[in-house]
């Protein structure tokens, strides 16, 4: 009876919930981002340029990220994905995915102030060193953190759908 | 940790060659099953797109390393499979690894004032220490050389504070990890630098004048080197007068262990990582006076105490290359040292007696996987030498020499797992491992799977697996004058189960999960009178047969409520007399809750675990009971400090755990309600 009364709640299943690797729902999370977040003008060079997301680092997304974004337009942009980024042309991308690295996260986020970059990453110090959205995993569930001080620093505004989600952090003292 | 009981047992049925061979075979069929269709690999990025951010964040990504040696889904791994994680260790305030796996669907926990022991499947055996379930450190065993035992309580060798996750395998694991792993394999995995980072100091304490700190240092350099430097130190007094009616003998205070339960501990832990390089190092020590009188000690004795000491030093390099082969490979050193001091009476005189063990180890091991598409085969070896097995036993003064064994031992190893997609919803898992030891000769342990996942939401799996238990050098070679004699003809335990698993999502909030078991164990080793000369041994006594039924039940509302409720329901018995097992709960339930409260911030987190009754070892039963534990944590305080408030046995259940054979008391009762308060700094 109960294995009866699952197997009719599978048919009638969702998409979500489903088990999917955890870089394969932050990649997702990473196309989100770019929807909820509006950018000053100034951060495009012209108005249909490409809205880039770049991966700073090591790539922990494998085809992921690519698969996802592939033939997608946000906001009637296109969507593309630069890999190995350089320290010095960080400033070039609009959504910065900061990876494992052998070069310190501080100093990408030191290359990065003041620009209206999205920066995202994993390493626990990543809020305090300036960084906007910050992933952990908590109960098995990709979850993400966002400075809104940092946000607003970067002249970035996040919608509130994207806020109502997020753990929030960093909001200027009453 | 010695065994001296009285004789018991059954005599054993005789072999299931049959069975095993037809298991043999059901491995070689899946394995060319497996090779004929190339399944195609689920796309799952398609869609990914279409997904709403309220649906990513349901989703799960939970990980398992230890099931096959690899990184996999939980979904995909072929077992049940339950992740701790370090949120619920600092939210529940668990203080040791048992503490964590009290809390693990159908596991529970007794303690008889010295070591904590684990069970599961409704099985404990007195005088085991923890030598069927496989604990591992960051995949490295800890099972010691000497009594196959796990560490679990504040004798566990790292601190609970520095643990990142922790993975429980249910079933045979002995198709991955050779021997030990008959019920299960418990991975833990420590924190590295990138999840630590900075420095982390935790001081508490509590009850029973207990004290307790630990410290993390986490730093990644500009080079890609990444340290974590971690210790712990905790001191208790325990409960300081203990009353044990079976020690009175009429006399005043007879009865009462007077501050006889002290407890003193330290660990330390490094982790190091460079590219594929990690170096990892663990060290602990732990000495707990034992106020029970076991294996017959002077009674009320502070003289009586046990000091366990491990260590180990385990480097290894993994790399991978772009065409899908991946090599991973490990050498170790280990080191483990018993010491009991235990004074005893005889002639109205006391001598002090010192029972040690120390062994020294060390082993390699190489595998290599290849993936090919969505398929991946892996092989092995591992080889080990136990260059240093010694037992000793003496009175201090006068000075007598009881016993001095000393043994050397070897093993090697092959394995083999594959992993093939058969079409979208079809995973088929195999895996095969030999092991070869120098003093009994071999054993080879298939695990099959297969994982079918009908809906999105739903991942049925159905598992058969086999594993075996290596006699421990204990059980092979400690004796005693007149009382006991060496047994080195004994031979494995065996255990064949068989497992289904169903893992559903209902609904946007709720998973549950089911999981239905049955396994026979053959060989159990016990003690037994050699009717040639009536001196004590070991032999391959007794089988056992048990099924039973897990359902769990998980809701989440966002952060702010977690609910997760657990019913085991099982029997064990020896097929022999149909008799229940002792120290066997027929039912475990257990449940845990944890919600914000209000806009404070403050977060409560109770978690209760509740046992039937166990038959003992006189034949009598404890009783059931139910333990609730609750704790209340603050947020961050000035983004740098954590507060949390426990009291475990919040409602001062009276209990008491069944008593091994070394134990005059039937029933060893446990604590009532005790507070602990604990405070989290990062800087």
């Amino acid at each position: 009876m109960v294995c009866a009364a699952i197997l009719a709640a599978a048919v009638a299943a969702r998409a979500a919930d489903r088990a999917l690797d955890e870089y394969q729902v932050k990649a997702a999370y990473l196309y989100n981002f770019a929807k909820f977040v509006e950018w000053p003008a100034a951060a495009f060079a012209a108005p249909d340029a490409p809205l880039v997301i770049g991966v700073f680092g090591e790539d922990p997304f494998g085809p992921a990220l690519d698969e996802l974004v592939r033939d997608k337009t946000v906001k009637g942009r296109r969507c593309v994905v630069r890999r190995s980024v350089r320290m010095r042309d960080l400033r070039s991308s609009h959504i910065v995915f900061i990876g494992a690295s052998p070069e310190p996260v501080a100093q990408a986020l030191r290359e990065l102030e003041g620009a209206s970059v999205l920066t995202v990453g994993e390493s626990p110090r990543l809020l305090d060193e300036g960084g906007i959205v910050l992933f952990s995993v908590d109960g098995g569930r990709v979850a993400f953190t966002v400075h809104v001080g940092a946000a607003a620093r970067a002249r970035l505004t996040i919608s509130s759908q994207l806020l109502r989600l997020a753990r929030v952090t960093g909001l200027p003292k009453p | 940790m010695r065994q001296d009981g009285p004789a018991q047992g059954h005599p054993s049925h005789g072999a299931r060659v049959r069975l095993a061979r037809l298991a043999r075979a059901a491995v070689v069929a899946g394995i060319l099953a497996g090779a004929a269709p190339a399944g195609a690999q689920s796309d799952d990025a398609q869609g990914l797109a279409d997904l709403s951010l309220e649906d990513l964040m349901n989703v799960k990504v939970e990980t398992v390393v230890g099931a096959s040696k690899y990184r996999q889904r939980v979904t995909d791994a072929p077992a049940s499979v339950t992740i701790i994680t370090a949120d619920e260790i600092q939210r529940h305030q668990y203080r040791t690894l048992a503490d964590v796996l009290r809390n693990v669907r159908g596991f529970y926990v007794t303690y008889d004032r010295n070591y904590h022991y684990v069970g599961t499947r409704g099985f404990i055996r007195p005088g085991d220490y923890n030598s069927r379930i496989l604990v591992l450190v960051d995949g490295h065993r800890l099972n010691d050389s000497i009594f196959g035992g796990a560490l679990i309580g504040q004798e566990f060798p790292v601190p609970v504070d520095l643990v990142d996750r922790v993975e429980v395998i249910r079933g045979p694991g002995s198709a991955m990890y050779g021997s030990s792993a008959l019920f299960g394999v418990v991975n833990v995995i420590t924190k590295s630098a990138a999840q630590a980072p900075g420095g982390e100091l935790w001081v508490g304490g509590g009850g029973q004048q207990t004290g307790g700190a630990t410290f993390s240092y986490g730093r990644q350099s500009e080079g890609g080197t990444s340290v974590l430097l971690g210790g712990s130190a905790y001191r208790s007094a325990g409960v300081t007068d203990l009353f044990y009616p079976e020690y009175r003998d009429g006399t005043l205070g007879s009865g009462h262990a007077l501050d006889a339960d002290r407890a003193a501990r330290g660990n330390g832990l490094v982790n190091l990582a460079r590219g594929g390089l990690n170096l990892r190092a663990v060290y602990g020590v732990r000495r707990k006076h034992v106020p029970t009188g076991a294996f017959g000690a002077a009674f009320n004795d502070p003289r009586t105490r046990t000091i366990d000491t491990q260590g180990y030093v385990d480097l290894s390099y993994a790399r991978s290359w772009k065409n899908g082969t991946e090599l991973t490979s490990r050498v170790y050193g280990d080191h483990y040292e018993y010491d009991a001091f235990a004074p005893y009476e005889a002639d109205g005189a006391t001598t002090l007696n010192h029972d040690l063990a120390r062994g020294t180890w060390w082993g390699a091991e190489v595998r290599t996987a290849k993936r090919l598409r969505a398929h991946r085969l892996t092989v092995g070896t591992e080889l080990r030498r136990d260059a240093r097995l010694v037992q000793q036993n003496y009175d201090v003064e006068p000075y007598v020499d009881c016993l001095h064994d000393r043994r050397a031992l070897s093993m090697w190893s092959l394995f083999a797992d594959t992993e093939w997609h058969l079409g979208r919803a079809v995973t088929l898992e195999t895996g095969l491992r030999h092991d070869r030891y120098s003093n009994f000769g071999g054993r080879t342990k298939p695990r099959v799977a297969v994982i079918v996942n009908p809906a999105d939401r739903t991942t049925l799996k159905a598992v058969y697996g086999s594993a075996f238990r290596a006699p421990t050098v204990y059980e092979l070679y400690w004796t005693q004058a007149n009382v006991t004699k060496a047994s080195p003809d004994l031979q494995p335990e065996d255990i064949k189960a068989t497992e289904l698993v169903l893992e559903q999502y209902l609904g946007s909030h709720w998973r549950l999960s089911m999981n239905g078991f049955t396994y026979r164990l053959k060989g159990l080793v016990g003690q037994t009178a050699d009717p040639a000369d009536g001196l004590l041994v070991y032999r391959n006594l007794l089988s056992v047969d048990a099924n039973g039924f897990e359902v769990e039940a998980e809701g989440r509302w966002g952060r702010d409520l977690r609910v997760r409720v657990s019913q085991t329901l099982q029997r064990s018995v020896d097929p022999a007399g149909d008799e229940r097992l002792t120290n066997s709960p027929t039912s475990v339930f257990q449940a845990a809750v944890d919600s914000s409260l209000g806009r404070s911030g403050l977060l409560a987190s109770m978690d209760l675990q509740a046992l039937s009754g166990r038959r003992t070892l006189a034949g009598s039963w404890a009783g059931g009971y139910v333990v609730t534990n609750l704790t209340l944590s603050t947020p961050r305080l000035g983004g740098r400090l954590e507060v949390a408030v426990s009291l475990w046995n919040l409602f001062g259940a009276q209990y008491g755990d069944p008593g091994s054979e070394e134990h005059r008391q039937t029933l060893i009762p446990q604590d009532g309600r005790t507070i602990g308060v604990k405070g989290r700094m990062r800087f």
